[in-house]
């Protein structure tokens, strides 16, 4: 307002002070009840328009809706919590509601986002973790997730997703319909079924389905992947997973889990929900000894576990372990990315910065070089505008259509 | 997941503390309104008909009866829902649709003046009638200013200088850029100022720097 004169702003208090926007609770009422009858063309006694005004009101905004229905997919993104976020990216703990009823929801810790949408459906990215997701099927409708190198291709049906580009380990459970997948190690679309549940293991380089798994109820929250007493496969397709338990020195000089015949490895666990188990198993053996011993994707795991838990403290020391230990890796640079966004959780905006700038020299082109550079923008805005801006430029010059273009946009000051 | 309850318990009435915490609000509401919530949609009322009453009221004034215009304001909005991209822009997709009803009513009005028997369609002040005749001469010239320039530059000066928008969302809402936002807005107080000085009553009235002070340094 510092544009304005003292002239001006005398004016505008005078015009402010005789002009002003309020109705009385009945003329709200008639206002309500005269838009109800407006939008849903209704011919009902005037009278009812004010016994009614409210019941007449959510009618009319039904109708107003269902002009929406041959058009384009509308979907808010929202936070378990009841805060929200808006745009197109989700993250830990969010729900993604569209317009047609059909919903997905992260689990804790998950980053996905809506690639596009139409009036068939819409296309949702997993980046890492695991999502649930409830389509409502309609004639024409067409779905699609996507997570790594997988696409699953969805008619209408509730299924549960996980992926982890570090563990390289897809899963698909389908608690009713029917599927298709497509993807690595998949040489033609792989139909999954109800009570099925797809496993590909890339760095395993085997896949397989299991069968028998028990539907989970539609009210409850899923953590995808998540085994059961009444879960467990009675057939399998494929040659069995490999059973390995977690830590091992020997091994761990090589990043690799180790194993032994006493059960899965951590990282089996996580891909299979078990992250209270992962974190437990831990506090058992002592942190201290896992941090310094455990194999790269045993930390990898443990970090995961104990973020998808919301214990960041550890999935923090976890993280810097793989770091210290395991540096110039793969997970190495991812554990700098997920530093970021735990440090991002916490308040920690300028940890969180210099963690996606850290992912991000380690891997200019990686999984996650999108997100860090959004996200590194976001963090740097209040603190640093200049290097928000710098971030704006570079992220509007790599991805003018990612998710995070709208808000670069008005960081770097561009129409 | 919001649910119906969370628009009961949402401060839907009261402004939000935060831009951040106003567009999460939006966007909660969005959600809900996609859900064919009926407390959304009556919390939609509630948020922006106050907002949107206002506006239409400072951008036509002294013409008529507002409420149809309130409503066709709701009416464009629910129709439109489905084509807002980001649910947290609940507010300027509101206020932009708020502009281009008042922008259509002044055309309309335009239109109707030629009718009329005034340069404006504005009747004459009758004197002693006003227990506050300086705040409505402020209000009869400063409006009379208005009915000459140019439909956008009055949305300008309403949105930025009467409602205090940032620069970004009278831009947003107008669909034309800053810089010509700007550019309107002040050309508008320009010509304000310069009607106002010619009347020292009203220059009086308002605080304004006595004329010859300004123009004959």
């Amino acid at each position: 307002m510092s544009e304005h004169s003292q002239q001006i702003e005398d004016v505008a208090r005078v015009i402010r002070a005789r002009i002003g926007g309020e109705a009385s609770p009945a003329e709200d009422a008639v206002g309500t009840a005269r838009l109800a009858a407006r939008i849903g063309r209704a011919s009902a006694p005037r009278r009812q328009f004010y016994l009614g005004a409210a019941v007449a009101f959510a009618a009319a905004c039904l109708v107003a809706f269902g002009y929406a229905s041959s058009t384009r997919l509308g979907y808010v993104v929202s936070a378990r919590e009841g805060s929200t976020s808006a745009g197109a990216t989700a993250s830990s703990g969010s729900a993604v509601a569209f317009s047609d009823g059909s919903r997905i929801r992260l689990a804790a810790g998950a980053v996905g986002q809506v690639e596009s949408t139409s009036f068939r459906g819409a296309v949702f990215r997993l980046e890492d973790g695991a999502l649930e997701a409830d389509v409502v099927h309609r004639q024409l409708t067409h779905w699609s997730v996507k997570a790594g190198p997988f696409t699953v291709d969805v008619k209408g049906t509730r299924f549960a997703v996980s992926w982890s580009p570090v563990a390289r380990r897809f899963v698909l459970t389908l608690h009713e319909g029917a599927v298709d997948v497509r993807g690595d190690l998949l040489p033609e679309a792989r139909r999954v079924q109800t009570g099925e549940r797809l496993v590909v293991d890339l760095v395993a380089q085997r896949s397989w389905l299991e069968k028998g798994v028990a539907p989970t109820p539609q009210s409850e929250t899923v953590v995808p992947g998540a085994p059961s007493a009444a879960s467990e496969p009675s057939t399998v397709e494929g040659p069995a997973p490999v059973i390995s338990p977690a830590a091992g020195a020997a091994s761990a000089q090589h990043g690799q889990a180790s194993k032994s015949a006493l059960g899965p490895s951590w990282t089996e666990r996580v891909a299979a929900g078990d992250f209270r188990g992962v974190v437990d198993d831990a506090q058992r053996r002592g942190p201290d000894g896992v941090l310094t011993q455990a194999a790269s994707a045993d930390l990898s795991a443990l970090a995961d576990a104990a973020r998808y838990v919301g214990d960041r403290a550890l999935s923090t020391r976890a993280l810097n372990a793989q770091r210290q230990r395991f540096p110039g890796t793969e997970r190495a640079a991812v554990a700098a990315f997920l530093l970021g966004k735990l440090a991002e959780e916490s308040g920690n905006l300028a940890g969180a910065a210099e963690s996606y700038a850290r992912y991000l020299s380690e891997r200019p082109s990686g999984t996650f070089a999108q997100e860090a550079l959004g996200r590194r923008m976001l963090t740097l805005r209040g603190a640093d505008p200049k290097a928000a801006a710098e971030a704006a430029r570079e992220y509007l010059q790599r991805f003018p259509q990612g998710p995070r273009a709208g808000p670069a946009r008005q960081i770097a000051g561009q129409p | 997941m919001p649910s119906e309850n969370s628009a009961k318990t949402l401060p839907w009435r009261n402004p939000p503390a935060s831009v951040a915490e106003s567009r999460a609000e939006d966007a909660a509401l969005v959600a809900l309104l996609l859900e064919r919530s009926p407390a959304a949609a009556s919390a939609v009322w509630v948020r922006f008909a106050p907002g949107v009453r206002r506006i239409l009221r400072r951008a036509i004034w002294p013409h008529g009866d507002v409420e149809d215009l309130v409503q066709d304001v709701f009416v464009i909005l629910f129709r439109k829902l489905d084509t807002l991209r980001d649910p947290a822009s609940l507010r300027p997709f509101v206020f932009s649709i708020t502009a281009t009803v008042a922008a259509t009513e002044l055309r309309k009005i335009r239109v109707r003046r030629w009718l009329r028997l005034t340069p404006d369609g504005i009747l004459p002040d009758q004197t002693g009638t006003s227990r506050d005749d300086d705040g409505r001469e402020v209000l009869s010239k400063t409006y009379a200013v208005l009915s000459r320039v140019a439909d956008r530059d009055r949305m300008a000066f309403v949105l930025r200088t009467l409602e205090g928008f940032e620069l970004l969302e009278v831009a947003s809402a107008l669909n034309m850029s800053v810089s010509s936002v700007k550019r309107r807005v002040a050309r508008v107080h320009e010509r304000i100022e310069r009607e106002i000085r010619r009347d020292s009553g009203l220059t009086a009235h308002i605080g304004l720097p006595a004329r010859e002070s300004k123009e004959q340094p």
